[in-house]
């Protein structure tokens, strides 16, 4: 483990492999021991080592004192979990209004029929002709007057004259 | 800098060049070949995990960001703070109120980022308590902290204890480096002084990434070998 707290410093190590030993890191005093001492190396590698320790105590005293704290837990609060919850909501929203078109248009067929179907279930029954036989009828009994009927009465031809 | 004993393999003053990267990737230490980025768990995705622990209260999860940001802090607010006492006592505040603060932190933004932030706005308000002025925002953004490294320019912020502390480990740290043999002090300079990473250090010493990684833990542990009586044992410490 302590290769891996060597890599994970380096920011080299794989993401499951990472999670373990920020696991082991946080479990051990031992471990946590390590993770200072090669940041200690550093710094003094690159001349930078002065009083790192004593001040980094200083740092955990004062913390020491604080109280503990507990964030509570937010699932959403990463920039990809917004996108895909507006996403859905897109989509969802998306779904909600082209089902509700499809209704619609279902309804006003359904409406057309059930309009003209409807009479028949609520009033009686009542036969009608075929239209063939409405057409007969009408050439025979049609009412339309002849050319003779538009003639002022003055030019009309007596039927006597005829 | 101090203590520039370490060997450096590039010349002097020549700014690094990766090789191209050609051919298939290096073999990993159990034999098996993949692309050396590939799932490796970015330092900002490792924080955040650090964070989340400590945010479920665990706070050694938080001193361990402690000891990674440390330095990094103290040389941020050196350029704010001028006396190093007082940046040990700003450090240790702004880590503090970091801490309070954890619950409102969402990961929105890098943890070291958000850090730095807290750091120059507690270093700024020590000023104004103190009646001096405190430096513009605009001097000191956090975006500036992301990238803020280094000692270039920067003034010495240990306390005359700190430095002879520093300079006592200073010493034994360079004579367990040239002490160790030379790939093992070669991969571990190549990775704390030029910054490079283990596929960088495999190209140039020409061997299996899994090979560096190897080294690099064999020389840490050297040296921590020698640094211990100085140190004192876990028993002495907390950490």
């Amino acid at each position: 483990m302590s290769q891996e707290i060597s890599t994970l410093m380096d920011g080299e190590l794989d993401s499951d492999e990472a999670a373990r030993a920020i696991r082991a890191l946080c479990a051990s005093d031992e471990r946590r021991e390590r993770w200072t001492t090669y940041h200690l190396i550093g710094d003094a590698m690159r001349g930078d080592a002065g009083g790192r320790a004593a001040r980094a105590q200083r740092i955990f005293d004062a913390l020491e004192r604080e109280p503990t704290v507990l964030a509570p837990r937010r699932p959403l609060s990463t920039r990809s979990g917004r996108i895909a919850f507006a996403a859905a909501a897109s989509v969802a929203t998306v779904a909600v209004v082209g089902w509700i078109g499809v209704q619609q248009g279902r309804s006003t067929g359904a409406d057309t029929l059930a309009r003209g179907a409807a009479p028949a279930s609520s009033q009686p029954a009542i036969a009608l002709p075929e239209p063939k036989l409405v057409n007969d009828y009408l050439v025979v009994h049609r009412q339309v007057p002849n050319a003779e009927f538009y003639r002022p009465a003055s030019n009309r031809v007596p039927a006597a004259a005829r | 800098m101090k203590n520039l004993t370490f060997i450096i393999p590039q010349e002097a003053g020549q700014p690094f060049l990766a090789p191209e990267a050609t051919g298939p990737a290096p073999a990993l230490a159990g034999g098996t070949t993949r692309h050396p980025l590939q799932g490796r768990m970015s330092d900002r995705e490792i924080d955040q995990q650090l964070v989340e622990r400590a945010q479920r209260g665990e706070k050694r999860a938080f001193e361990l960001l402690v000891i990674k940001y440390q330095r990094k802090l103290e040389r941020l607010l050196s350029r704010i703070v001028r006396d190093p006492s007082e940046i040990e006592d700003v450090a240790q505040e702004a880590f503090v109120k970091a801490y309070r603060a954890l619950p409102n932190f969402r990961g929105d933004s890098a943890f070291y980022t958000w850090l730095y932030r807290i750091g120059i706005n507690t270093a700024k308000n020590y000023l104004i308590a103190q009646g001096r002025r405190a430096p513009t925002s605009t001097e000191y953004d956090s975006e500036e902290a992301e990238g803020f490294e280094d000692a270039v320019g920067l003034r010495d912020i240990n306390t005359p204890e700190a430095e002879l502390m520093s300079k006592q480990i200073g010493r034994t740290v360079n004579e367990a480096i040239d002490a160790l043999p030379e790939e093992l002090r070669t991969a571990i300079t190549l990775r704390e002084i030029d910054g490079l990473s283990y596929e960088e250090i495999a190209k140039i010493m020409d061997c299996p990434i899994g090979t560096v990684r190897s080294r690099i833990f064999r020389a840490r542990e050297a040296v921590a070998e020698r640094l211990r009586p100085q140190l004192g044992t876990a028993k002495d410490r907390r950490w």
